[in-house]
């Protein structure tokens, strides 16, 4: 075994439960966490309520609010807007919900119908001026947020050929990705006004997915994206010029992280400082960062760390705090969310 | 059978039974529709030439061809209980009592699970079609059952009745379900038709093992009554 492989270890900080059922995402509030205003992140399960937790001065985190009585079915994905002010929930009850804290409360402003089935993601895009949703309908739905709480959908996009597991704008610019039950991910960008079509297909004939892909992250440049998927790998794309101005330039696979998962790969999370989180269906998490040594040529990405039986069931989610300190959550089929903290091998 | 969505049929209400009335109606006037020719005869078991000079078998004809019809729209469970109306019928394996051995057994030792508490677990699952267990339809077998406990892994591979059953998606469901309500939360459970059985066999593994699509599917209320009455214990 190389010996700069797992060179750094998760260390687990705490173990919450508030949830009956599965946990299937959670979302942290991308204004917390910094400047003194204490950590926030909410998650979503099977049993159809979405808990906010927040960071007490002490580092553990609490149980600050539950919004239930909303949704009738699992709500499966959350996203709060960039300003942190709202968060937007996806249902197996084919409605996303939008929510507001007004002081200290949670209150439903906005209920969004229109997929016939079950909402599978959502997601805002950079400016918070844009909603996209995704559902087993096979469609992507474009949502425009207007004064007055009111959001309007300005584009219905038809395009996958099957269940679409996620959706994700890019960081930058107003492009949004979806990944499906297809096997690929469609690029979808805007051709002037209100004009939303499919600009690019990985597929596999662009070194792309061979089963489902269940969710996309990119890195804090934007220039790169990691996906994950039930064929056990992870693939990282790139994109050269991303701000030519020429319009929009084509992602390529770059490389394929595979070997290290058993079985399918949930979620994938890139870090601001570069460390790529997977969680799997064999209960573990693992991190992967760029290889910068020169031992094994032609390895682009390293194992950095793994963590067997991080749960007891199925790792449904990762995602790194925007805090100053790096912590990871995590979210399984156990019903608990653990906190992480990345820290280097004594 | 369309691949697309096998764990959520055409219909979505539940199937209603048509009243006597519009029964009696329908076959009214089928009846008075018809002509000397009989219609062309349609691809269904219950389609055969009846003599024309008896009234009786005029009526009778009259039925089947409503039944052909109309019983596809109620209740597609029926339908393709009627693609295969004789499944092939197996005795059911002899239970076999474990053998208690006659050294000092450690009381709290927690006995590893194998192939035949696996299979007990799937024996007496109900088909959804037939009034008869998977077991004496030979759907499951304690062959079709691989487990490995130290990994806390297991995988069934089941044989549906017939290459285009559309049960296939149910069967597996239930599959999942019972083994889920029965074995300890650690284990990872792979449900597959046995290869060359069907039709569309990667579709419906595809789906059978996508967790996602499996919790939808188990909330929609209809496709759980299904399971439940396939679950239900039968006392015989």
């Amino acid at each position: 075994m190389n010996p700069l492989d797992d060179m750094a270890e998760l260390r687990l900080l705490q173990t919450l439960e508030g949830h009956k059922d599965r946990v299937w995402s959670l979302a942290w509030n991308p204004t917390t966490g910094t400047a003194g205003v204490p950590a926030v992140f909410s998650s979503c399960s099977g049993d159809k309520t979405v808990v906010i937790w927040e960071q007490s001065p002490s580092g553990s985190f609490e149980r600050k609010a539950v919004l239930d009585e909303t949704h009738t079915r699992t709500i499966r994905s959350c996203a709060w807007s960039p300003s942190g002010k709202m968060l937007a929930t996806a249902s197996f009850d084919a409605t996303t919900a939008i929510w507001e804290n007004v002081g200290g409360d949670f209150e439903c402003i906005s209920t969004l119908e229109g997929h016939e089935n079950e909402v599978k993601s959502v997601s805002w895009n950079a400016a918070g001026s844009l909603l996209a949703t995704c559902g087993r309908d096979k469609s992507v739905w474009i949502w425009e947020v207007e004064p007055g709480n009111e959001f309007e959908c300005v584009s219905v996009l038809q395009g996958h050929t099957q269940d679409i597991k996620m959706v994700q704008w890019h960081p930058s610019m107003d492009v949004l990705f979806s990944c499906s039950y297809d096997n690929t991910i469609k690029i979808w960008a805007e051709d002037g006004d209100d004009d939303w079509h499919c600009v690019q297909t990985l597929n596999e004939t662009s070194n792309g997915h061979t089963s489902t892909v269940w969710a996309v992250s990119f890195n804090a440049n934007g220039d790169r994206m990691a996906t994950c998927s039930d064929d056990l790998t992870i693939k990282i794309w790139g994109t050269d010029n991303l701000h030519s101005g020429n319009g929009f330039v084509p992602w390529r696979h770059l490389c394929t992280i595979s070997g290290y998962h058993d079985r399918t790969v949930f979620s994938v999370h890139w870090s601001r400082d570069g460390v790529i989180a997977t969680g799997a269906a064999d209960d573990a998490i693992r991190l992967f960062v760029k290889n910068t040594d020169g031992y094994v040529e032609g390895l682009m990405y390293k194992l950095l760390a793994r963590k067997e039986k991080a749960h007891e069931m199925d790792v449904n989610c990762v995602q790194w705090s925007p805090t100053e300190k790096q912590l990871l959550a995590s979210a399984s089929d156990d019903g608990t969310i653990k906190i992480w903290e990345l820290a280097s091998r004594s | 059978v369309s691949s697309s969505d096998l764990f959520h049929p055409q219909r979505t209400t539940n199937p209603r039974k048509p009243s006597k009335h519009i029964k009696f109606i329908t076959i009214a006037l089928l009846f008075l529709s018809l002509s000397n020719n009989p219609p062309p005869p349609k691809k269904n078991p219950f389609w055969f030439r009846i003599p024309q000079s008896s009234e009786s078998h005029r009526y009778l004809f009259a039925f089947q061809f409503w039944a052909a019809t109309n019983l596809e729209e109620i209740d597609f469970k029926m339908v393709v209980g009627l693609i295969n109306a004789n499944p092939t019928v197996y005795e059911k394996k002899e239970r076999r009592t474990r053998p208690v051995s006659s050294d000092v057994v450690d009381e709290y030792a927690v006995e590893p699970i194998d192939e035949l508490e696996i299979f007990d677990h799937i024996r007496d699952i109900k088909d959804p079609e037939h009034p008869y267990s998977l077991e004496e339809l030979k759907v499951v077998t304690e062959d079709s059952v691989e487990v490995d406990d130290n990994r806390s892994y297991v995988r069934v591979t089941f044989t549906p009745t017939v290459e285009h059953c559309s049960m296939a998606t149910v069967i597996g469901l239930c599959l999942r379900v019972k083994l889920m309500r029965s074995l300890p939360s650690r284990y990872k459970v792979d449900i597959r038709v046995a290869p060359g059985t069907h039709a569309t066999e990667a579709a419906v593994n595809k789906q059978l093992n996508d967790k996602e699509r499996v919790a939808a599917a188990l909330e929609n209320p209809n496709l759980v009554e299904m399971v439940d009455e396939c679950l239900a214990p039968s006392y015989d």
